[in-house]
Formats: C-alpha cells, sequence, structure tokens
C-alpha cells in the first residue's frame, strides 16, 4: 500500500498535532505500563526496530501477535495488551485526521500514515518507560 | 473594514502575549539559575556523566519541539546504566527528571500571569510549549553549571 505524504499547510499543522499528542501518549504510556516491567531489554529494542522501520501499522502489530504466540514466550500477555493499545490508537488517529480537514476522516490512507505516527511515538516511549522501570 | 481591524487587533494581542511571554520566561530563567536541586545535579553529574553525554543532553533540550523525547532520552539513558555507574547512579537520572516534571506547576504559575497580562490565551498548547521552553533553560543552566564547576576544578 502507498503512504499517504502530507504536504504543504497540512504536513505543518499535521506535526503540531502530534507535538501536543506526543505527550499525551507519553502520560498514557505511563499510567498504562506503571509497575509492569516488560520483557528484556533486546526484545524491547526489536519493537523498537520494527516500529521505526516498518511502513505499515499490521505489520507492526502482526509481530506482536507473532511474539505473543511464541513457544516459550515468557510473557505473552503483555505482547497481546501492546497489540491491542496499538490497534486502539487507530480511533486518534481518525480524530486528528478530521481536526486536519473534515473530509481527510474518510480518507483511509491518510488516517493509516498518522496511526503509523502514534505507533512509531507510543512505541518510543513504551521502550524508554520499560527500560526506566527495569532499571529504578 | 472591519476585517482589517479586526486582524490588527488580533496581530497586536498575539504580540502583546510573545513579550509578556518572553518577559517572564527570562525572569525565571534567571530564578532557575540558582536553584538549590539544580546545582546539586550539576555536581553530582560531573561524577557521573562524560562531557559528550552532557552536551548531547544539551543539544537535544534545544533543539526538540516535543517534551516527551526529551523525557524519553533521559529514560532510556537510565535504563541502559545497568551498572549505575552513570546516569542511574545515585537516582541521578531520576532526579533530573522529576525536576523536569515539576517545572509543569512552573509553566501554569507563566501562563496564567502572562495571559492577565496580555489580555491573550495563547496558542492551544500554550502550557506545554512553555513547559518545554522550562526545560530548556533548566538544562541549559545545569550544563553551565557542570563545565564551570570542571573548568575551576571544584568539588
Amino acid at each position: 500500500m502507498s503512504a499517504y505524504v502530507f504536504t504543504g499547510q497540512q504536513a505543518l499543522q499535521l506535526e503540531e498535532l502530534l507535538r501536543v499528542e506526543s505527550y499525551r501518549l507519553l502520560s498514557q504510556v505511563e499510567a498504562r505500563w506503571k509497575g509492569k516491567r516488560g520483557p528484556k531489554p533486546h526484545q524491547l529494542h526489536g519493537l523498537h526496530n520494527i516500529a521505526r522501520t516498518e511502513k505499515e501499522v499490521e505489520r507492526i502489530i502482526a509481530f506482536t501477535r507473532h511474539q505473543s504466540g511464541k513457544a516459550g514466550a515468557s510473557d505473552p500477555k503483555f505482547w497481546q495488551l501492546v497489540g491491542k493499545e496499538l490497534s486502539g490508537l487507530r480511533q486518534k488517529a481518525q480524530e486528528l485526521a478530521a481536526r486536519l480537514i473534515p473530509d481527510l476522516s474518510q480518507d483511509k490512507p491518510a488516517i493509516r500514515e498518522i496511526h503509523l505516527r502514534l505507533v512509531r511515538d507510543y512505541v518510543q516511549h513504551l521502550r524508554a518507560e520499560l527500560l526506566y522501570q527495569q532499571a529504578t | 473594514m472591519n476585517t482589517q481591524i479586526q486582524n490588527l487587533e488580533q496581530l497586536r494581542a498575539e504580540r502583546a502575549y510573545r513579550l509578556a511571554l518572553d518577559r517572564a520566561l527570562d525572569r525565571r530563567s534567571d530564578k532557575l539559575y540558582n536553584d538549590k536541586t539544580l546545582i546539586g545535579l550539576a555536581e553530582q553529574a560531573r561524577t557521573r556523566l562524560k562531557d559528550t553525554q552532557m552536551r548531547h543532553l544539551e543539544r537535544l533540550a534545544c533543539s526538540t519541539d516535543r517534551l516527551a523525547d526529551l523525557f524519553d532520552y533521559i529514560k532510556g539513558q537510565v535504563g541502559k546504566d545497568k551498572e549505575g555507574k552513570g546516569w542511574n547512579k545515585g537516582g541521578f537520572g531520576t532526579v533530573l527528571l522529576n525536576a523536569l516534571r515539576k517545572l509543569d506547576g512552573e509553566a501554569r504559575t507563566v501562563l496564567t500571569a502572562v495571559r492577565q497580562d496580555s489580555g491573550h490565551q495563547g496558542p492551544e498548547d500554550a502550557l506545554r510549549q512553555i513547559h518545554l521552553a522550562l526545560c530548556r533553560e533548566y538544562v541549559r543552566h545545569l550544563t553551565a553549571h557542570y563545565f564551570y564547576k570542571e573548568a575551576i576544578g571544584g568539588g
């Protein structure tokens, strides 16, 4: 699937919305994962790498399903929860899309692109938060 | 004609907001410079961080538009320090993180005052922007104290 490219004023507005949303997502991650240690650091790095490099949200979510289904997975519930959280960000992506241009809320490629950005942000916050909790 | 007048009024109000904000941030920055926690952190940083790490923190704080990036960076650095010899030594990273988070309260005070002074509400995410600006000032002062102490060979 080809990526949607935001340009001009729309791109600027989107960056602004994502900046604000990033801080809100950080608070969400901290509240959601408080007191939880998550998987080993290398697995968190793996998730972060996948999120950074994959161009489709579905592949990132599929990765979490794959991790949860692995034989001998130490914490399948963690991966299930992460997958659920990442899927849930689609709703926020639709809201943000609607704020850019009302018609955009029907534009699936645009919503997918915003969803991808939110997922990347979420995973960045998640990795940092869990590494921090494991160390402190 | 009325639209032109409204636009001019809007521009004046935004300018008044901007000026009031700059003044308020300057005052807060000067207060932060002598903050005891900040000075204590700078002392601790000298036995925990390398010069390059300090510079990197400063560069990140001054270049990012996202508060979350700054907090994630510090958390990540603490997380990497498994041996507790650097960012995680004696809870250094946690104290710094908490100090930066607490600036949220200062940001609210600044925003209230600026809105009163200028009669303008400011942008939608004014609070986040002010919080980020204060975090930048905090990290700049931290870096300055760090390198000053190093240069005079204190401690």
